[in-house]
């Protein structure tokens, strides 16, 4: 699959574990980025063109929803698509987040065939 | 909101590091394993406070990160990925429980997880499992104040 993948997760072990899964998905290790908070997901989005993000919430220096306020208020990359793999329960922040035009979500845990599925149906591969 | 139960505390767990990690565990009695040495505790605040502590032995740390990142047990670094690895499961655990009691409309906010010397030992529900001789024990206190009350 000729996409880049970034997977921000503040869990060093489970970026590990979802990559795994990208990998599966069909996505080549070289296309894989990762970041430990939203702050760092942005320093590496000046950089290198994503065209898919898989976004945990709750992390420390800048969290989820607000890295996905930020994304979404930069013209070049307000068409990168956004799948929030998290814990979060909340319904009302959910909302907000759905609202800035989030692609879909996966609340944590999560089985490894529901993350392949997504990343290509998020793509718009056929798997 | 839905009281939090022993039961369903075991049911969240069994079916969390099933699906994460492929780790399979048994619910046992305390005192039937190690005494756990690690601790990870996260905090929620809603419709009540709390927070979720999970305790594991350093064997128990080893097989769930080793499943997680797909390398042999004796590869791992406890203190490192195995640290990372218990505070990743409060985190798993502490949305699947608030997830579970505070239903489609839940209220409630999870913090972020975070590593503790010692459990506290206060009252709360608690499920204890064996994993082939090795223990994890997961303390959820604030979820139901009834039940809560009976286990003290």
């Amino acid at each position: 699959m000729h996409c880049n993948v970034l997977i921000v997760d503040d869990s060093p072990i489970l970026r590990a574990a979802i990559k795994k899964v990208v990998k599966l998905a069909g996505v080549d290790e070289n296309r894989i980025h990762e970041a430990g908070n939203g702050q760092e997901a942005l320093d590496i989005l000046e950089t290198v063109w994503v065209d898919l993000v898989l976004l945990d919430l709750n992390m420390p220096v800048m969290d989820g929803e607000q890295f996905a306020i930020e994304l979404r208020k930069r013209e070049e990359l307000r068409d990168v698509r956004v799948v929030i793999v998290s814990t979060e329960t909340n319904r009302e922040r959910l909302d907000r987040i759905t609202a800035l035009g989030i692609s879909d979500s996966l609340r944590k845990p999560f089985e490894p065939e529901d993350l392949c599925r997504i990343i290509t149906d998020t793509m718009g591969v056929s798997s | 909101m839905t009281e939090l139960t022993p039961e369903t505390l075991n049911r969240i767990t069994i079916e969390a590091l099933e699906r994460t990690a492929f780790v399979l565990v048994d619910p046992c009695d305390p005192g039937e394993t190690a005494e756990p040495t690690r601790h990870a505790r996260i905090r929620f605040t809603g419709p009540t406070t709390g927070t979720m502590t999970v305790s594991a032995s350093d064997g128990f740390l080893s097989e769930l990160a080793s499943s997680l990142l797909g390398v042999e047990a004796e590869d791992i670094d406890i203190e490192t990925e195995g640290l990372d690895a218990i505070r990743e499961l409060s985190n798993i655990l502490g949305g699947s429980v608030l997830n579970d009691i505070g239903g489609q409309e839940s209220t409630f906010s999870l913090g972020l997880p975070e590593l503790v010397e010692t459990d506290s030992g206060d009252a709360g529900i608690t499920a204890t499992f064996d994993c082939d001789g090795e223990c994890l024990r997961v303390t959820c206190r604030g979820a139901s104040s009834a039940a809560e009350s009976k286990a003290a």
